[in-house]
């Protein structure tokens, strides 16, 4: 269990500042919140801090610096994240899926590469599996299984791992309302059994109603911080969502 | 310096038609989405229409030979360029119009097809003999300060500059050329916006092949003609295509004009200087232009947004099971104790294939790259082999230990650019470098056997010769090394390092997130499949017992990429089948008996290929596949009402399927 910390991180594209010097900190063991709206930045604060974008600044997982490792490296370290349009394997079943994301499985020697894979019925995948409620479509691939229960696979990839940080992009997207409610209780789970959970959202319920602690970014640069309630009634945030002197 | 000068002048021939075919290859991929590697085929075979057209009085198409009247010089040129758009459209309204939503592997594949059409076609419908093009240009010399340059070069230039000059023009400023700039940006909003893709890719095969077909006319007079040799001008123009980063007409003809003249001059310093290679120094040059190019852009082509399915078939669910091994090997033994003669030779050859295609099957149907110089690899192992054996004294498991690690570690170099670039870029690069090393390597006598052929002596294993060709014991001992190859992919399939490949296959960003080392087991990927491709040059150069740089032709690798494609790249049972239908494999061979095909062999099956790439994009094995289960489903249902897990998997595939292809 670590935090995560971001210190004057900046990503340009071409002439666009996506990202200009964000410096924030996702405490230890809290359900942290990301939110802002579209073009804000959020999925490019997300890839720079994974690697996947080329990023100034530094990047700190407790005392490690991360920022000149290579994404898998970073996903080794603990510091794993998910992806907003799922990015599921669609020729490995879902049991498959998500054993790809066991520790152990990558960083070990060249010739534990050789031993087979791992089948759904080893105890700790048959456990998540069984938690998430996917234990009944283990077999099935990806594509034959609903977009809610997609996004779960999704998000099993990532626990499996057991990471000390986990960064979440809009794993809301495509859930209706019911499923939203039941992602917050599970990521609030997630939470006190250890992980760091930085969660950027769309669903201002799921963050509001979930979250320790909310940073909100807008036009690259961070523009507020603070718990839910302070967030609520931050006049910047409002005027960012809302438009320019909107009452409210 | 001026004698320099005057080389350089001299390769604005090679130059025009680099900067010419590049400009089609362009001109394809920007409307069409296809890397058209059939434009040095189109160009030669229309320089052989207009030949026979010159000088002969025949009309000869691909069916039928006309007698003609003699022709006016434009009037030849007008008609061999009308054959060339007829062909360019029938290529696209048979193979590419079906095949556009395929992915980028299969239209590279079916451009394939439509080289080993087309050249199939030259060889039987153009005689050699009367081959030689009557200049069309005048080719006057030409006294420039102390130079002597025919004049038909600047001609040549010129009219390819003029036409990019029309190109460019036309992108510019015509409603076409903006819809072909727009659906080469985002081909589902060109259409939305009314524009039609299929009316723009008939354009674009119509230009594009016309455009080959002048330059295939035009530059014939100093190229000379060679069905193989002419399609091959495509690699430089593909190399140049890149510098122009398959998107500007004018960078693209400018490298290639400056391609052809640094190639000239490099032909005359090779002259000047004995310790350069005497060999192939000016064909590794496109290859370092491609590999220079991308290093320099970052790696990053602009890729198409196209509606198009980038997807590979799929994997199978389950795996081989040891009966299926166990009866696929008693077959092949029985097979090899009773047939004989040709017939086993060719059993032999499809036995040592299937290692070819199963080296392709880990590359491409589990790791997801696309290599198109698996018979590199397959040639260096065999030279080495051939070098170890009659130059050393070696025991037996040494030499081929050592070719095949060296094709290993040829394969692990070859998949350093694989760690950048990915897709049918990666197969261009792997494209120019199997050419290079064909023509710098394989073809230099000091190192390999040259046009002789490097000899390879008999196998020997404890003291009993195992013969070589169709002898019983030479093809057991392919059979039993490819059977436990086999079994190994199998197993790899199943290992955690198999499963990597696949996650990278599906989605590299994924993986990477998955904590998977990308890079290490792409290295691996290419290692492996580089082995098994090395692994069948040294059964290849013991059973032929002598090699020649033609084994391992540019070609051979593309039909092999053709045929495991069109049996199933995404498994094994894909590659077994594929070794069957390989040229000179069992299948083939049988077939050419039977059917008595003779000559008409190649073309025949070249036309196969392409109408099962066309009906069956999943491959003969998949097929094969699915049909059992759709048997095996039919008998089970009455007992069975409930679909067990598996049969749900394939239901859950079978919908996949339906929607990919409804889409």
């Amino acid at each position: 269990m670590s935090s995560l910390a971001l210190r004057d991180l900046s990503v340009t594209f071409g002439g666009v500042r996506a990202l200009e010097g964000v410096s924030l900190e996702v405490a230890e063991g809290t359900l942290t919140g990301l939110i802002g709206p579209n073009g804000a930045g959020k999925t490019t604060l997300l890839d720079a801090c994974t690697g996947y974008v080329a990023a100034r600044g530094e990047v700190y997982l407790g005392d490690r610096r991360l920022d000149n490792l290579a994404p898998y490296r970073r996903a080794r370290a603990g510091l794993v994240r998910t992806f907003q349009s799922l990015d599921l394997f669609d020729d490995l079943t879902v049991a498959e899926n998500v054993a790809t994301g066991m520790p152990g499985e990558t960083n070990r020697r060249w010739w534990h590469q050789l031993r087979r894979m791992p089948s759904a019925d080893i105890p700790v995948l048959h456990d998540l599996l069984g938690s998430l409620g996917l234990d009944g479509v283990a077999d099935l691939l990806p594509g034959a299984v609903s977009q809610g229960q997609r996004a779960l696979v999704a998000l099993a990839r990532a626990l499996i791992a057991r990471p000390d940080v986990l960064l979440l992009d809009e794993p809301a997207a495509g859930l209706d309302t019911h499923e939203s409610e039941e992602l917050g209780r599970r990521l609030r789970g997630v939470c006190e059994r250890g992980t760091t959970v930085l969660l950027v959202e769309h669903d201002m319920g799921l963050v509001l109603g979930n979250c320790d602690h909310v940073h909100v970014l807008d036009g690259g640069k961070q523009l507020a911080s603070g718990t839910p309630a302070e967030v609520r009634s931050d006049p910047a945030v409002l005027a960012a969502y809302l438009g320019e002197g909107s009452p409210s | 310096m001026i004698e320099l000068l005057q080389f350089a002048l001299l390769g604005l021939g090679a130059g025009t038609i680099y900067a010419a075919l590049g400009t089609g290859v362009v001109l394809t991929y920007q409307a069409a989405g296809v890397i058209n590697i059939s434009l040095g085929a189109m160009g030669m075979y229309i320089g052989y229409t207009y030949a026979f057209l010159r000088n002969e009085n025949l009309l000869v198409l691909p069916i039928g030979t006309f007698s003609m009247p003699v022709l006016p010089v434009w009037a030849a040129i007008l008609l061999c360029l009308a054959i060339a758009m007829l062909l360019g459209l029938l290529a696209y309204a048979l193979v590419f119009r079906p095949l556009r939503a395929a992915s980028g592997l299969l239209k590279l594949v079916a451009a394939v097809g439509i080289v080993m059409v087309l050249q199939s076609l030259a060889v039987l419908r153009f005689p050699s003999t009367s081959a030689s093009v009557p200049p069309i240009l005048a080719n006057d010399p030409l006294h420039i300060g102390g130079l002597t340059v025919p004049w038909d070069r600047f001609l040549l230039a010129a009219a390819v500059i003029a036409v990019a000059v029309l190109l460019w023009a036309m992108t510019r400023f015509t409603r076409t050329g903006l819809a072909m700039r727009a659906v080469a940006e985002d081909e589902r909003a060109a259409m939305l916006l009314g524009h039609s893709p299929g009316r723009l890719s008939a354009l674009a095969w119509l230009g594009s092949s016309a455009l080959a077909g002048l330059l295939g006319i035009l530059a014939s007079p100093i190229t000379g003609l060679d069905p193989v040799t002419n399609s091959l001008f495509v690699v430089p123009a593909l190399a140049v295509a890149i510098v122009g980063r398959l998107r500007s007409f004018g960078v693209t003809v400018a490298a290639g004009i400056a391609l052809g003249m640094i190639q000239s001059v490099v032909l005359k310093l090779q002259g000047d200087y004995s310790w350069l290679p005497q060999t192939g120094l000016r064909d590794v040059l496109p290859f370092l232009v491609i590999v220079v190019t991308l290093a320099v852009g970052g790696g990053r082509l602009p890729s198409r947004g196209t509606e198009e399915d980038p997807r590979l078939p799929a994997v199978p669910r389950g795996g081989t099971k040891p009966i299926t091994v166990a009866a696929t090997l008693l077959a092949g033994v029985a097979l090899i104790l009773t047939l004989d003669g040709p017939y086993r030779t060719a059993l032999t050859t499809s036995v040592v294939a299937v290692l070819v295609c199963l080296g392709i099957v880990v590359v491409t149907g589990m790791l997801g790259q696309i290599s198109l110089a698996q018979m590199t690899f397959a040639g260096a192992a065999g030279f080495v082999l051939s070098n170890l054996t009659t130059h050393t004294h070696l025991p037996f498991p040494l030499p081929p230990l050592i070719a095949v690690t060296l094709a290993v570690l040829l394969g692990v170099g070859v998949a350093v650019p694989a760690l950048r670039i990915r897709g049918v870029t990666l197969g261009v690069v792997t494209l120019g470098l199997a050419v290079a090393v064909s023509e710098f390597v394989f073809k230099n006598p000091d190192w390999t056997g040259g046009f002789g052929g490097s000899r390879v002596p008999e196998l020997r294993l404890f003291g009993v010769g195992l013969g070589g060709g169709g002898d019983v014991g030479f093809a057991l001992f392919a059979l039993f090394t490819v059977t436990a190859c086999a079994v190994g992919v199998v197993w790899l399939r199943r290992t955690r390092l198999g499963g990597q490949m696949l996650t990278i296959r599906a989605n590299e960003r994924a993986a990477a997130a998955a904590g998977i080392n990308i890079a290490g087991v792409k290295l691996t990927g290419f290692g492996i499949a580089a082995g098994l491709a090395g692994t069948a040059g040294v059964l290849l150069g013991y059973q032929q017992e002598s090699l020649a740089f033609q084994n391992f032709d540019v070609f051979v690798s593309l039909t092999y990429v053709a045929v495991v494609y069109l049996a199933g790249i995404s498994r094994v049972s894909g590659a077994v089948i594929a070794g069957l239908m390989a040229p000179g494999g069992l299948v083939y061979y049988a077939l050419d008996r039977w059917l008595e095909l003779g000559k008409y062999n190649a073309i025949v099956s070249a036309i196969g290929l392409l109408v099962a790439l066309v009906t069956t994009p999943g491959g003969v094995a998949g097929e094969l596949d699915r049909q059992m289960r759709w048997l095996a489903g039919r008998r089970r249902r009455p007992t069975v009402p409930e679909p067990s897990g598996e049969q749900a998997a394939v239901l859950g595939e079978e919908t996949e399927r339906v929607v990919t292809r409804t889409t």
